[in-house]
């Protein structure tokens, strides 16, 4: 009788531990991954301040509300979402050539051409391996479907917002084909940036949640806030269409 | 006797300068929120020569100098322009609605500083003569 429960109470015993150790274990391993991603996390932070990436750009979001008279101050975009906006080859082409996207220097009025520094391929390759981790948690993949060739009617009622209802292209540049002219003709204004090459450039759904919450994605821009309730200017499906309309523009 | 009315234009003073501080501290600030949101298509002097106004564009932005022309629109609709965009003044829709980023004190005051740019007052038979040329109205 008592070689039994001496036996079954050093089972119980050893499963005890058994199970503590794999608790431990289990902790410790996520304590090693969190402490490994501190690491990398520090480390592109390291390589992001010895390229002087952080004395124009900030990379915390979402960006406050300022009021105008400081919005001097500001010297470039913040990128805590670099990763939903921009595609990586685009990034790591234009890291190595930098060309401005709007006819104005940022944040300003003047016209001109701000001189972004240049990298070279290696690093800019690094570095827009790291910007592309920049990526806000509410912005889902795949809300705007991606059609092998875009519907006519999406088509035609973008085309209809894009050029007639809400012209997007008194301010952005693009290259449209309109009534009168047969080709492409180039359009636009300067003061926003260029859908030139947008579909190269951009992703679609960034396009879509900038259009549906402005505020939380550019709070200090000029654009005027579109598909709030108070005017129905825009629609969920219009703003489906816009973006899938504004990327085919390559 | 005396004191109190000495009391009283002391207090006069104040309130006249405090309120003509306010009214220069709001004119500034519209003038800030017309250099940053209506300066890109209408210029900084409001004059319609704006960055983004050029040949190709169907409607050049409106001279807002213009006293002449200005003159047609009363207050209310420009805040109506302003706020719900140019169609619901039959206007272009080239100009956007700007009641979802701006105000109605910013609006309001805009509409203020538009009238000290043209310099001029709404003249309801100037309107009348618009809409019989359009052929909204019949004369």
């Amino acid at each position: 009788m008592k070689i039994k429960t001496t036996f079954f109470s050093l089972i119980i015993i050893i499963c005890l531990v058994l199970v503590s150790e794999t608790r431990t274990n289990s902790e410790g391993e996520t304590i090693k991954q969190r402490n490994n991603e501190i690491i990398e996390m520090k480390h592109h932070e390291n390589q992001l301040l010895s390229l002087g990436c952080t004395n124009c750009h900030t990379f915390q979001g979402p960006s406050k509300k300022v009021p105008l008279r400081e919005r001097k101050k500001i010297k470039g975009p913040n990128l805590w979402i670099a990763g939903n906006k921009y595609q990586k080859k685009y990034l790591e082409t234009w890291l190595q050539k930098p060309t401005p996207v709007r006819g104005v220097i940022w944040g300003t009025m003047i016209k001109g051409i701000f001189k972004h520094p240049s990298l070279s391929a290696q690093k800019a390759k690094a570095i827009s391996s790291i910007l592309v981790d920049f990526k806000d948690p509410k912005i889902k993949n795949g809300t705007v479907p991606k059609w092998g060739k875009i519907p006519r009617r999406i088509l035609r009622r973008a085309r209809i917002l894009f050029q007639k209802k809400t012209p997007c292209y008194s301010c952005h540049k693009v290259y449209i084909r309109k009534t009168v002219y047969r080709t492409p003709i180039k359009v636009g204004g300067e003061s926003a940036p260029s859908f030139v090459n947008a579909g190269e450039r951009l992703n679609p759904d960034f396009i879509y949640y900038f259009l549906k919450n402005p505020k939380r994605y550019n709070p200090n821009g000029r654009m005027p806030v579109f598909g709030d309730k108070a005017f129905h200017v825009l629609s969920e499906t219009d703003m489906v269409a816009l973006s899938t309309y504004i990327m085919s523009f390559k | 006797m005396k004191f109190q009315i000495s009391l009283i234009l002391i207090l006069l003073f104040t309130f006249t300068f405090v309120s003509a501080g306010l009214a220069k501290d709001r004119f500034k600030e519209t003038r800030e929120i017309f250099n940053w949101h209506c300066s890109q298509c209408h210029g900084p002097l409001g004059n319609g020569k704006g960055i983004n106004n050029n040949k190709r564009l169907p409607v050049s932005p409106r001279d807002l100098t213009d006293g002449s022309d200005m003159s047609q629109f009363s207050n209310e609709d420009m805040v109506r322009t302003i706020t719900k965009g140019g169609p619901s003044n039959d206007l272009s829709p080239i100009m956007p609605s700007w009641g979802n980023t701006l105000s109605k004190e910013d609006i309001n005051n805009l509409v203020l500083f538009i009238r000290h740019l043209c310099n001029c007052k709404f003249d309801p038979k100037l309107k009348q003569k618009r809409l019989e040329q359009e052929g909204k109205v019949k004369p």
